[in-house]
């Protein structure tokens, strides 16, 4: 029987698991925080829910904002200009002690293969790369409806990107406030109004396309409503709450205890 | 007395037509319905079938007769129309999706769906082409399954994986692999582990292109966090599966200012 401690080294580590060792291992300066969020530079609030807002989430995260890399940048100009930003604010954040990288903009499905090719860890740049996933959950004759700050610049190369079907149907909530510049410096935004607009847009996508039978968001703003739209039409809501909860569920998988877990080596790198 | 002012009386209509509730279930909170093989040997903290391990509830449905050899081994006709049987029930009672406590049963994934009526994630293989989506050009998602003798072409190609994506098994370990066949109702976690670890090294030492692990059997999460800390890789698990399947079916609340009192509902 083959004991822990004849186990072999995978480049120059030894298992751990189950040995009682209480040795540390560095190689990150910040630990625990394993997701890191490339964030728009956006002066309006980020309320709970949004993936701005770091009591969105279950687990610490880490942010860095790209300066620059405005919503009307990113969504009218593809991003155009701002990629160079977006992979140093990746690498600074891996650096820092990130194990994955995503975004707090739908339109940077763009920048999946960029990003993932250069920053060395795994990406989840859109919740638009969700669209296929959900779409294998449903019945036959079921497709999958994308809500989106804006239709008409959410292009078939944004969803190829993502891995989206091009015959996706997508709803805009016309008149998104935040795509558009603050009135003044206070950036006040009624949250009222932007829930009404993403539910019309859900009614909007069932009424003309019957055949959806789940949704995905497109915008990161639009997390805080997803419970509602779940109780307006009915549907299975997706967005980036979703993702990237499912994407930490894989960087660091959950340690659930005696007895299949027992204090060996520690490290998160 | 002033006349209530009419935002004063629109508020009013609005508390008083939010705090009407809507039907339809039975028992209502537990939105993922559960058809569980008939087995009784442990299921740890980590395992899909022990309550414990979801934030969420769940319903639970065991198909009698439905054990591991009669379902893998010798794939016997009547287990489908049981398990969609027991899917209706389950929608019927409350359940909002579905899910099965095995890993092989993506061969029943879209004969589930498409009888229940209800979205289903018949298995944590299904995984395997969104977790390649995520990694660097070149690098594929590997999967860590059960068996490699159990595991056949269809397994993989029943839900849209490549037949070329590098897997490994657990046949060749001294006590995982046993257990769901042993009929006895003992396990050797220790050794479950060190057998899980071993395929694990096995799976990225033979496949160096591999990026991010898939594990396929709903008895392996209690061992993700030590493998993926082992082999310095990302770990899915049914559990990473299930816990975003349910984000979906029932989003998250965020409070104030976000959401609003609304009327209730869960159908």
């Amino acid at each position: 029987m083959l004991k822990v401690a004849e186990w072999r080294d995978i480049e120059g580590r030894s298992a751990g698991a189950g040995t009682a060792s209480r040795r540390a291992f560095g190689g990150k300066t910040v630990y625990g925080a394993r997701v890191g969020i490339l964030v728009l530079d956006s002066p309006y609030p980020r309320i709970p829910g949004d993936s701005g807002n770091a009591f969105t989430w279950p687990f610490p995260v880490l942010y860095k904002v790209v300066r620059g890399a405005t919503a009307s940048r990113v969504v009218g100009g593809r991003g155009e200009g701002l990629l160079g930003a977006f992979l140093d604010g990746a690498t600074e954040l891996v650096e820092m002690g990130a194990d994955g990288i995503t975004t707090t903009c739908g339109f940077l499905s763009l920048y999946q293969a960029e990003l993932a090719a250069h920053c060395g860890v795994p990406v989840a740049a859109s919740s638009l790369m969700q669209v296929s996933a959900v779409a294998c959950l449903l019945p036959p004759g079921k497709t999958v409806g994308v809500i989106t700050v804006s239709a008409s610049d959410l292009s078939a190369e944004h969803l190829i990107a993502a891995g989206a079907s091009v015959d996706t149907p997508v709803v805009g909530a016309d008149g998104w406030p935040f795509l558009e510049e603050p009135k003044d410096a206070l950036a006040a935004v009624d949250i009222a109004h932007c829930e009404d607009l993403v539910l019309n847009a859900g009614r909007e996508l069932v009424g003309r396309h019957p055949e959806v039978g789940a949704v995905v968001l497109e915008c990161t703003r639009m997390v805080p409503f997803a419970a509602a739209l779940r109780a307006e039409i009915g549907l299975p809501i997706y967005d980036i709450y979703s993702f990237v909860s499912w994407f930490h569920a894989g960087l660091a998988p959950r340690d659930f205890g005696h007895p299949g877990s027992a204090p060996g080596d520690w490290r998160e790198r | 007395m002033d006349k209530a002012t009419t935002e004063e009386i629109n508020l009013e209509e609005q508390a008083r037509s939010s705090r009407i509730a809507y039907g339809g279930k039975t028992i209502y909170g537990a939105r993922i319905g559960l058809l569980m093989l008939d087995t009784d040997f442990p299921r740890i903290p980590g395992d899909l079938g022990n309550a414990e391990t979801w934030p969420f509830p769940l319903l639970y449905k065991v198909i009698r007769g439905a054990t591991p050899k009669s379902v893998n081994t010798d794939r016997e006709g009547w287990i489908l129309d049981a398990f969609i049987e027991a899917g209706k029930e389950m929608v019927a009672e409350g359940a909002d999706g579905l899910t099965t406590s095995c890993g092989f049963l993506s061969l029943y994934q879209a004969d589930l769906a498409a009888a229940c009526g209800v979205p289903v994630a018949a298995s944590s293989l299904m995984q395997v082409p969104f977790v390649e989506r995520l990694l660097p050009p070149g690098k594929r998602a590997g999967i860590l399954t059960m068996s490699t003798t159990i595991m056949q072409p269809d397994h993989l190609e029943s839900v849209g994986i490549a037949p070329d994506t590098p897997v490994e098994g657990c046949q060749d370990g001294q006590e995982f692999h046993l257990v769901p066949r042993r009929g006895d109702q003992f396990m050797d976690v220790g050794l479950c582990e060190q057998d899980v670890l071993e395929a694990g090294e096995a799976l990225v030492r033979r496949h160096p292109e591999v990026g991010a692990v898939v594990m396929e059997c709903t008895n392996m999460p209690p061992f993700a966090r030590a493998l993926s800390e082992y082999i310095a890789m990302p770990v899915f698990t049914i559990y990473s599966f299930l816990t975003w399947f349910h984000a979906g079916l029932a989003p998250r609340d965020f409070g104030h200012p976000g959401s609003a009192p609304r009327p209730w509902r869960e159908r």
